[in-house]
């Protein structure tokens, strides 16, 4: 089975994972090292020495396209982009959603309300049903987080806006996940349900941002 | 052989690559600007331009590489604009590089983007007859600095708020024509007559600039003027320029008598600056050194460069992002 290095970088700590579909080898968050330094390239480069394996011997690079810390993300994929071209392999982008709606998903059975922080107080929403990012969209929280859940009979709550959720969502049974962020090594699990998709160059992974033509379609879709 | 550097750029509008040899011969240079994204705001705007780099900067490679048609084993290392510049932007460059050099093997070196500019005039060919004095003048930057040799630079002087760039751009605003406006500046200046006594701050002392006042009282003249020429309001304007620069241009060269100078960044490309240059060069019998405008600008060849030089000395800065290197720094 392949070699996947996992890099997210959509909060600090900055995280990577090595492994194999559905099996982690090694994960790290960088948490000793200050936020303007954590070092990606010394960090994939502990991971390969921790686990034995070498640079050459992988076959695909994952990473965290958000949403999340924009700058940050930024950093990410543009060193997953680069590294990737450099040694020919796929580039295999995933959201922020898909990790943290696989985490709380396994614990709860049921459709997942992601949201993630956006600037002026806005916020992300997605919703992870039967193993996929069903719907995302970004705007006010109050406002989308009732019409995006209307349709689901029950639901499970993950990512910042939890305890904003319990309160806005109060007329509905609501299942607080705790899940926070996903994690690096949840893709390795997320891609053994043969979910991800790997992007060749001259192909290359980009960030979700506010105007993100994928926002835009389910914004028009909750009107 | 390892015998050339992959320089690479992305301290604002411009996603820049280029492979370069230690004597500056330009192998492969590719430039993606971005212009057309940041004309509707009049400006550079951050996010936007953060946002073209991802896109834009692996092809940019791709395509140098492929110009070029060498191999990864002929590069001996990468250098990466660390500053000044825009935050985003540069993390994106110094986190691409950092992906590369990983990949590839490489050393990845910070690079001061104002040394690069300080060493664009040696690209292609020597050009450059040093000691030097040189007139860095952008949208970016405005800076007079001296040079021994390549590696031993002195800033004579800076500007204390706007850049000469910033000044022709929102000039250009005001007279209502449009982004990048220093070039239109200029072309309505050439039917125009300098009929406006505009001030000339700081004039009198030092290398150091100041434009601001300048631009206010373009913008009070616009104002208060009951029916203002714009032509002469732009001719006025660019005669006040001019001096401000040849008069600073002079003082240098009479306080560290160079053999060249040099004039680089954007605001090169004025046709009256060239003009005015051309004439204190001959006075003072100073050769004018004007590299092609394709260097003059930002490029990433002149950072591939001053990656040399700074191989030559034995230095490495860490490609860590400092959006407010100054030129002295390393
Ligand atoms: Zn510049």
């Amino acid at each position: 089975m392949s070699l996947l290095l996992v890099i997210d970088t959509s909060a600090r700590p900055f995280e990577v994972a090595l492994g194999r579909v559905g099996a982690c080898l090694y994960s790290a968050r960088a948490a000793a090292m200050t936020p303007n330094k954590q070092d990606l390239a010394a960090m994939v480069t502990e991971a390969l020495r921790a686990s034995g394996q070498s640079l050459r011997d992988l076959q695909g690079i994952a990473v965290n396209i958000g949403p999340g810390a924009l700058g940050s993300v930024r950093s990410g994929v543009s060193f997953a982009n680069a590294l990737a071209y450099s040694l020919g392999v796929p580039v295999h982008p995933v959201t922020s959603f898909e990790l943290m709606g696989f985490a709380a998903a396994a614990a709860q059975d049921r459709p997942v309300l992601c949201t993630a922080r956006a600037s002026d107080g806005q916020a992300y929403l997605g919703v992870f049903a039967a193993g996929r990012l069903s719907f995302m969209t970004f705007g006010a929280l109050d406002a989308l987080a009732p019409a995006t859940v209307a349709d689901l009979d029950r639901v499970a709550i993950a990512g910042d806006h939890r305890a904003a959720l319990c309160t806005l969502l109060r007329n509905r049974e609501v299942i607080d996940s705790g899940v926070d962020r996903g994690t690096a090594a949840t893709y390795l699990q997320w891609a053994a349900t043969g979910a991800g998709e790997a992007r060749a160059f001259p192909e290359v992974a980009t960030p979700i941002t506010e105007d993100s033509a994928l926002l835009r379609d389910a914004a028009e879709l909750l009107r | 052989m390892r015998n050339l550097v992959l320089g690479i750029e992305s301290s604002c509008d411009d996603t820049a690559a280029a492979l370069v040899d230690a004597a500056g011969a330009v192998v492969a240079s590719v430039k993606v600007a971005q212009t057309e994204v940041h004309r509707p705001y009049g400006g550079v705007y951050p996010e936007l331009a953060s946002r073209a780099h991802v896109a834009e900067i692996v092809p940019a490679l791709h395509q140098t590489l492929a110009d070029a048609g060498v191999g990864v084993e002929q590069i001996r290392a990468i250098g990466v604009t660390r500053g000044p510049g825009l935050i985003g932007p540069l993390l994106v460059g110094l986190n691409t590089a950092a992906g590369l050099g990983l990949g590839w093997e490489l050393p990845v070196i910070g690079i001061n983007h104002l040394r690069g500019h300080l060493r664009s005039a040696d690209l292609e060919e020597a050009r450059v007859k040093y000691p030097a004095t040189i007139l860095l003048v952008s949208g970016g930057h405005t800076i007079l600095a001296y040079m021994e040799d390549p590696a031993s630079i002195r800033l004579l002087g800076t500007t204390r708020d706007d850049s000469v760039g910033e000044a022709y751009d929102k000039v250009g605003r005001m007279l209502g024509l449009g982004y990048p406006g220093g070039p239109a500046v200029d072309r309505l200046a050439k039917t125009g007559t300098p009929s406006i006594r505009f001030p000339r701050p700081m004039i009198q002392q030092g290398l150091d600039f100041s434009l601001s006042g300048l631009k206010s009282a373009v913008s009070r003249h616009l104002e208060q003027a009951p029916d203002p020429r714009h032509e002469d309001v732009a001719a006025s304007f660019v005669e006040a320029i001019l001096e401000l620069l040849v008069t600073k241009c002079r003082r240098a060269l009479a306080e560290q008598p160079s053999q060249s100078l040099v004039i680089v960044g954007g605001v090169a490309a004025s046709p009256q600056l060239r003009a005015a240059a051309a004439e204190l060069c001959a006075e003072l019998d100073v050769e004018l050194c004007l590299p092609p405008l394709r260097w003059a600008t930002d490029n990433a060849a002149m950072i591939a460069l001053a990656t040399w030089d700074y191989i030559e000395q034995g230095q490495q800065p860490r490609p860590v992002p400092d959006v407010r290197l100054s030129i002295v720094d390393y």
